[in-house]
């Protein structure tokens, strides 16, 4: 809807940033970005996006995620997860369809098929 | 029925010839209506609550963010519409808004798209475009009351409603934290990167500060300190928009 300096995010994302950190449990219901710290859980209706900077200490629910920084928690993605080379994932991963660079390294049970949903209240 | 309230100040005196075309404009395009200048005999709110009195659907505003900033708070808790003539001083809001400036605004004002807008409303007193605190020293906000955010490099906080990442029908605020940028070539290459804003939608922000209040600024004034709570007021205000407006 917006053109805006974030060239990956529009009106409604979120986007964390480096130069924040963030602690509690996030709800949303557009697209999350992060790029900076974040402490707890975060689920969203749409994608997630972890870049290389990322500091991620929460488990992560949403539809595709792209992981290129660190995680200690579990994701479950009931799309795509795709986990670059730079990415650090201590956690369990659940996801309909997985993409995995050289490079990651994972530490975790790994489970990829048709993910299962809860609905949201 | 429409009242146009004219805002007062040096910059609106070099105007008078574009108020009188302005007066004869909206004759012309059958929107005629009662004059008012602002000033000391007469505030705002009293001008506001006559019009309304009078049976004024329609309150034009005629000057700059200022004018538009102070009474947007006062509008809103009637049940009227905001028209806007942009005139002095440029004005962000008529931009956003897709009104163009001076005389040629009452082409947009006769048109008539009316748009009912989200207002942030933060101690009893409502904005529009957007609120900000230039030092985040020391600053914990708390979100829709589930996670909490703090700034980890010095940065300025801006509240808000209108924006290349806020849009005034969806509801909900933004928060946007922007990193002050570092001064020396050096310090810029230094990683972290500090480049990108972050932002965070939300429907109830509270503020609070470890050390000493911290003022909160609209327009370059402070209007009031932290602590406090900014809310969403969905849908609050009806406000005639063109149509080259920033948002659907």
């Amino acid at each position: 809807m917006f053109k805006n300096e974030n060239s990956d995010s529009k009106a409604g994302d979120t986007v964390i940033g480096q130069s924040v950190k963030v602690e509690g449990h996030f709800v949303g219901e557009g697209n999350v970005l992060v790029d900076g710290q974040l402490q707890g859980s975060l689920k969203t209706k749409h994608n997630v996006s972890i870049g290389s900077s990322a500091k991620v200490k929460a488990d992560v629910e949403a539809v595709d995620v792209h992981l290129a920084g660190e995680l200690n928690g579990n994701v479950k993605a009931s799309g795509k997860l795709t986990i670059t080379g730079s990415a650090r994932l201590t956690g369990n991963l659940e996801a309909a369809t997985l993409a995995v660079e050289e490079g990651a390294m994972i530490s975790g049970k790994c489970m990829v098929g048709a993910v299962q949903t809860k609905s949201t209240v | 029925m429409y009242t146009y309230i004219v805002e007062a100040g040096l910059a609106i005196r070099k105007h008078e010839q574009d108020l009188a075309r302005i007066e004869s404009r909206v004759v012309e395009l059958q929107m005629p209506g009662r004059f008012e200048k602002l000033s000391i005999l007469k505030s705002l709110k009293e001008i506001i609550a006559d019009a309304v009195k009078q049976q004024s659907k329609t309150i034009v505003l005629i000057g700059s963010d200022k004018i538009i900033n102070a009474a947007v708070s006062i509008i809103a808790e009637f049940d009227a519409t905001l028209g806007i003539i942009p005139l002095g001083e440029p004005t962000t809001i008529a931009k956003m808004l897709g009104i163009p400036y001076g005389v040629e605004a009452c082409e947009v004002l006769s048109s008539r798209i009316v748009k009912r807008v989200d207002l942030g409303k933060v101690s009893n007193r409502y904005f529009l475009f957007g609120i900000s605190i230039p030092d985040s020293r020391n600053l914990t906000m708390e979100c829709d009351g589930r996670f909490q955010i703090s700034a980890v490099a010095p940065s300025e906080v801006l509240i808000s409603n209108f924006g290349p990442q806020s849009d005034p029908l969806d509801g909900q605020l933004e928060v946007i934290v922007s990193p002050s940028t570092p001064e020396g070539f050096f310090s810029r290459l230094r990683k972290p990167d500090y480049s990108h804003a972050s932002v965070f939608p939300f429907k109830k922000l509270t503020i609070r500060t470890a050390g000493e209040s911290l003022p909160i600024f609209e327009d370059g004034q402070a209007i009031v300190k932290t602590p406090t709570t900014i809310e969403v007021a969905p849908k609050k205000l009806k406000i005639i928009v063109g149509k080259q407006r920033k948002f659907v």
